[in-house]
């Protein structure tokens, strides 16, 4: 098992495709950092003390709403790209046929690419945000800007489950693609649901249920909970009570969300390339 | 009898495509005993592919047992694939990388040392061009490849399929040659090809479908049958014939004469004062079984 590991680490080093992937996944963060940096720089006195708040750096900000999870999400949509590029290729060339002459234990195949693309995605999506976090820390510390107790290490945890979300992203993408056995048809169906998904959710009534909506899962999931307000619910000139007109997503409630997507995409691509003839 | 490498029974295969449903197999039975070159002929469409796709565990089976080396496949299949090299179709490889990267990502994964790579590079021919990539090979060194990686494994069965499709004349007799060698080193090859020339020049033993069906199967002599047909050369065409008919041998065209006892031809023409210039024996060679036996198979494609 850890000989095919390293096989396929090989695979995915030798993949040209993957490795430009894998360097945008270290620019577009470090792009994203010097934005911010750039635009949260001390301002001359002149500015009035209303531009200097907002401009002002802060990493709770950062973390909770502003651009950690941003980049967590980012890094999670390129690394779709990776899991689905890298045995797209294989589909593509053929070579997946030549694999299972040498491994016909195709359940253990499929197991082995997806293990090695979560590690991958995981190592290096950790690395890139606590790179970020950590540099978001220096340039606080070099402004001399006050951070709450906990920041830091808040921001830290936010890095792990970003770069685990990054990792189910990976396995996503591959498991979609062993299951469209097409690079193409994946970015296609995923396109479309991007595309046509915000209009089928209106459709089907389920927008009206913050619960179903991928963004309110994301966010409960990195930052902890997210709150959606039902516009229609406030009465003119009236204060409701608190709490209700709004939804609140938890990150126990998200992680079913996105775990049953998994499982459903995971479940039926491992049944179909144990059972569908390979070209 | 010896030991059976291959053995399929009652082994089918059905597809329901667009165009309904169709059987691309239907209850063979293959045999191929242990060692020797074993030809498997059919028209296009007519299975074979679709057969060693089976056996490989590549494509499923609707029905029907396949065993290799006695092991029930595509079940006990990674008990023997160590044991089984093949080239399917054309050659698949990633074009990006090198032919050499290709092959050691491939012995890497059964585990095998990487100088087994350069080992089998070398008996391909293709040391040379190891470094290049995939991409920039032709068709006959991609082919060669392909026959490099099957040779990873130290194979006791070669399962061949269209090996030469593409190569040159020179390609072709150096695939031939590296084949009919594996086969004297003990290792069992079935060999799929249309060129029948070929399969007849390499193979001790084949075996024909056609429509998925088994036709015929045995050794290749035996296929093609002894020889009881005789082409008579003589001065005089008009006047042996006429010497022949009467004598009572069956003359077709050509001063073709069918009997089992040429000297009684030559007794013959002799007795008449006419002397043989040549008498040669006309032999049915595996083209012209394989026709006969396909004869109204349609042509399609392999599926």
């Amino acid at each position: 098992m850890i000989g095919l590991l390293r096989v396929e680490l090989t695979r995915l080093r030798w993949r040209r495709a993957v490795l430009l992937l894998l360097g945008a996944a270290v620019a577009v963060p470090a792009i994203i950092f010097a934005f911010l940096v750039h635009d949260t720089r001390p301002r001359p006195d002149d500015f009035t003390d209303y531009d200097y708040y907002y401009a002002q750096l802060s990493i709770v900000q950062e973390r909770t709403g502003g651009s950690g999870i941003a980049v967590a999400l980012i890094l999670a949509m390129l690394f779709v790209l990776v899991g689905t590029t890298f045995v797209g290729h294989d589909w593509n060339t053929g070579s997946m046929s030549n694999q299972l002459l040498f491994e016909p234990r195709r359940g253990r195949v499929w197991l082995v690419k997806a293990a090695m693309l979560a590690v991958v995605a995981f190592v290096v999506s950790l690395v890139v945000l606590t790179a970020y976090w950590s540099g978001l820390w220096a340039v606080s510390v070099h402004r001399n800007l006050d951070l709450p107790d906990h920041a830091m290490v808040a921001a830290y945890k936010q890095g792990v489950l970003g770069a685990f979300f990054a990792s189910v992203a990976a396995v996503f993408g591959y498991a979609l693609t062993m299951f469209f056995r097409s690079t193409v048809a994946t970015l296609g169906v995923l396109f479309g649901i991007a595309a046509a998904g915000g209009a089928l959710v209106g459709a089907t009534g389920l927008s009206d249920h913050a619960q179903a909506m991928p963004w309110t899962n994301y966010e409960a999931y990195m930052v902890g909970s997210s709150t959606t307000y039902d516009w229609d619910c406030f009465p003119n000139d009236t204060v409701v009570e608190h709490g209700a007109c709004e939804t609140v997503v938890t990150r126990a409630e998200s992680l079913p969300y996105f775990g049953v997507i998994l499982a459903v995409v995971a479940v039926g691509s491992v049944v179909t390339f144990r059972r569908r003839d390979v070209p | 009898m010896s030991e059976l490498v291959i053995e399929t029974k009652g082994l089918r295969k059905e597809y329901y495509t667009r165009r309904g449903h169709q059987v691309a197999v239907r209850d063979l039975d293959l045999a191929v005993p242990a060692g020797g070159v074993h030809g498997f002929l059919g028209p296009n469409g007519s299975g074979k592919t679709t057969t060693i796709r089976m056996l490989l565990g590549l494509a499923r089976s609707t029905a029907g047992t396949m065993r290799l080396f006695g092991e029930q496949v595509p079940d006990r299949l990674p008990a023997v694939v160590g044991r089984v090299g093949a080239v399917v179709e054309n050659p698949k490889f990633s074009p990006n990388i090198t032919g050499r990267q290709n092959l050691l990502l491939l012995s890497r994964s059964i585990g095998a040392p990487d100088t087994r790579v350069d080992a089998a590079l070398e008996t391909v021919g293709l040391t040379a061009r190891a470094k290049d990539r995939y991409k920039g090979y032709s068709l006959g060194m991609k082919q060669r490849l392909a026959i490099a990686a099957t040779l990873l494994k130290d194979p006791q069965l070669l399962i061949l399929d269209e090996p030469t499709n593409g190569l040159d004349p020179a390609g072709i007799r150096e695939v031939r040659d590296t084949i009919r060698d594996l086969g004297a080193r003990g290792v069992t090859v079935l060999l799929s090809s249309h060129i029948l020339v070929e399969v007849q020049q390499v193979c001790s033993a084949a075996t024909i479908i056609g429509h998925g069906r088994l036709l015929a199967s045995g050794p290749v002599d035996e296929l093609v049958g002894t020889s009881t047909a005789y082409r008579v050369e003589a001065p005089d065409p008009v006047a042996a014939r006429q010497v022949l008919g009467d004598a009572g041998f069956r003359v077709g065209d050509d001063l073709v004469v069918e009997t089992d006892t040429p000297a009684s031809v030559t007794e013959a023409l002799g007795g008449a004062g006419i002397w043989l210039t040549g008498l040669t024996p006309v032999r049915r060679d595996l083209e012209s079984v394989f026709l006969e036996l396909t004869a109204g198979t349609e042509m399609g494609t392999d599926q």
